[in-house]
């Protein structure tokens, strides 16, 4: 990077999508453009006062996975103090009784074709 | 409810030390199948 | 990823390329020397035996995916994703009776495709080629694509010049060796795999313990470790349906089925299932270890590679990149050659030349292979990302083979009218399901729809199949 140290002229780092991000799986691929160090940070209070550090570096890409449902503020901060719009995340996971239902389905078909193997051949 | 830490240690120990014995019982296998003539 | 935080200087990557590529070109001519006959070439001739039929089982089932995206799955999907990933093992285990049954109704058989067309006729047989095509052709040009962009992330080798070598490698010896190389060459790959798996995993844990993980993920990643987690729910019985379909219809496993020693073929899967099982989970969990060990991911494919690397660090990023070459060519050659024995005794021997000799169908079966390597690599350098994705359309696909087959070695009073009406409702409304709910409920859906109709149609067929006609000489 090309950067001088301090140089005031960088710009804030931003999210690349407009900093609106859902999920219904708890993970996503976060993504931003800077042209410095950022620190990215997670928080659920509006006020970011329960903020905790993800990431300290220069990718610009972050796999953020394993959330409950909520709803996620997240910020970038680069090393001169200048900092991004926050992106909202909103993670609502499926529907836990459709997910159950499917697993008892998948569940009956497999044990029929145990069955069907352990049978065997008939002779009908 | 959340799987218990002592869940992840028996199911990260027993994959691994599974993955260990099938590797050394593939090779006697093998062995075993040369000695006889019968490995194809 | 730029070349510049690659985990492998290129001129390590370009010479364990060398070594190994010219360590499996040259085991697959000196093990091509003992073929004379196509049937040698297919079916490295019918003799077997249990320790290689158990590795070429594993091996093959072992592909980049299952060392490369299980890590990724356990990160997106936790406890469950890995579990659920091994899930797949089933699709082995289970077909170990079928094995024994193929090798007994059809002991002059060649490919999954005489079965077909002589249990169920031409129109479920053109179906079943449609749906196998797919569904071989769309896994070699995902293997060869995660192959090409693997060296390239692991050791910034250029993707174009790291898929070539890889496919070239695998068309070469499978062309010159057959069956007999590709079993052979899996053996080795299978140890290689199994031992790297094992010693990565211990080194991830003398730097940080399970009870740490868990502590991590509590905290921070809390779904991964949830019992009720419901994407992950639903990939369970979606993944060991997938690979049921996977496992019970394509050549690749039928092939093995008709070149096992009598009596070696259901053991032989049987173990190898069981060597495979806990494969996705010591494979998978040091992806969540990720977070207590600090380590970033930029991106959830590259989370195996950079967690090693950072614990074992230029020793590591060696071991992946050989685990990784080894599970690729244990696929891919596998692929190659039971693909191209499907087209020669399918369409060539059955369709065109009936009266070919056996030395005259070898020489086709090579130049299948060579023709399905060109044909791959031509589709693979474009690089289009989403060629990749397209592999899991045929989950519902091969789900709704699952029945048919099934019935159909067990059965005499299954029959065409359901295994045609299966494959096709079932293949749709997996699809259909597949676009308007999620990939998460296609292969449930179209095994569930496929079954429902298979079953129907059995239980009001008057129909009573003889399988002596099965026996058809070879």
């Amino acid at each position: 990077m090309s950067i001088l140290p301090g140089a005031a002229h960088a710009e804030a780092p931003s999210f690349t999508n407009g900093g609106e991000y859902s999920s219904d799986t708890g993970h996503v691929l976060l993504s931003w453009e800077a042209d410095q160090r950022v620190t990215l940070s997670i928080a659920q209070d509006p006020d970011m006062s329960d903020a905790r550090t993800l990431y300290s570096g220069t990718q610009t890409s972050y796999f953020l996975s394993g959330l409950s449902d909520g709803e996620y503020r997240l910020h970038l901060e680069g090393e001169n103090g200048e900092v991004s719009e926050p992106a909202i995340l909103t993670v609502a996971h499926q529907s836990l009784a459709q997910a159950l239902w499917l697993t008892l389905i998948g569940l009956i078909i497999t044990a029929g074709i145990i069955a069907t193997i352990v049978r065997g051949a008939r002779d009908d | 409810m959340n799987f218990s830490s002592g869940f992840l240690t028996i199911l990260v120990y027993v994959s691994l030390v599974w993955c260990a014995i099938s590797a050394a019982g593939l090779a006697f296998m093998l062995v075993r199948d040369l000695l006889r003539g019968e490995s194809w | 990823m730029t070349d510049s935080n690659v985990l492998l200087a290129p001129s390590t990557g370009y010479l364990l390329l060398a070594l190994f590529s010219a360590l499996w070109i040259g085991l697959g001519i000196y093990w091509g020397k003992k073929n004379k006959s196509f049937e040698d070439h297919a079916l490295a001739g019918r003799n077997v035996g249990l320790a290689l039929g158990s590795a070429t089982a594993a091996a093959t089932w072992i592909t980049s995916n299952t060392t490369m995206l299980a890590p990724q799955f356990a990160l997106e999907l936790g406890i469950w994703g890995m579990l659920a990933y091994s899930m797949a093992a089933f699709g082995l285990i289970l077909f170990a009776p079928l094995a024994k049954r193929i090798r007994t109704l059809m002991p002059h058989g060649y490919t999954s495709g005489d079965f077909f067309r002589l249990r169920y006729g031409r129109v479920a047989w053109g179906i079943f080629m449609l749906f196998t095509l797919f569904y071989s052709l769309t896994w070699l040009v995902s293997m060869a694509m995660a192959g090409g962009i693997l060296l390239e992330a692991l050791a910034g080798i250029d993707y174009v010049w790291g898929m070539t070598v890889i496919l070239a490698v695998c068309v070469i010896y499978t062309m010159r060796g057959g069956l007999t190389a590709v079993i052979g060459t899996d053996f080795i790959q299978t140890l290689i795999i199994i031992v790297g798996i094992v010693v990565v995993g211990f080194a991830v844990l003398q730097n940080v313990s399970v009870d740490e993980i868990h502590a991590n993920l509590t905290a921070s990643k809390p779904e991964l470790v949830h019992v009720l987690f419901p994407a992950a729910l639903m990939a369970i019985f979606n993944n060991l349906l997938f690979g049921l379909g996977e496992v019970f219809h394509n050549n690749v496993w039928w092939s093995r089925a008709f070149a096992f020693r009598e009596g070696v073929g259901s053991k032989a899967f049987l173990i190898g299932g069981l060597v495979w099982f806990p494969i996705p989970i010591a494979a998978g969990f040091i992806a969540l270890a990720s977070g207590a060990l600090n380590v970033a991911v930029p991106s959830p494919d590259m989370v195996g590679p950079l967690v090693i690397a950072s614990v074992l660090g230029e020793v590591g990023a060696v071991a992946i990149f050989i685990i990784v070459f080894c599970s690729l060519a244990s696929s891919i050659d596998s692929l190659l050659a039971a693909t191209s024995d499907l087209l020669v005794e399918d369409v060539y021997r059955r369709f065109l030349k009936p009266a070919a000799t056996p030395e005259r169908l070898k020489s086709v079966a090579q130049y299948i292979t060579l023709a399905l390597g060109i044909g791959t690599w031509a589709v693979c350098v474009p690089r289009i990302g989403t060629l990749a994705s397209v592999l899991f359309f045929a989950g519902p696909l091969v789900g709704a083979m699952i029945w048919p087959i099934v019935t159909g070695l067990y059965w005499r009073r299954a029959n065409s009218v359901g295994a045609i009406g299966g494959m096709l409702l079932g293949g749709g409304i997996g699809l259909i399901s597949y676009f308007t709910i999620g990939w998460f409920v296609a292969s449930t859906i179209g095994t569930a729809v496929s079954m429902v109709w298979v079953l129907g149609a059995a239980w009001l067929s008057k129909d009573r199949y003889d399988w002596n006609l099965l026996k058809e000489d070879a």
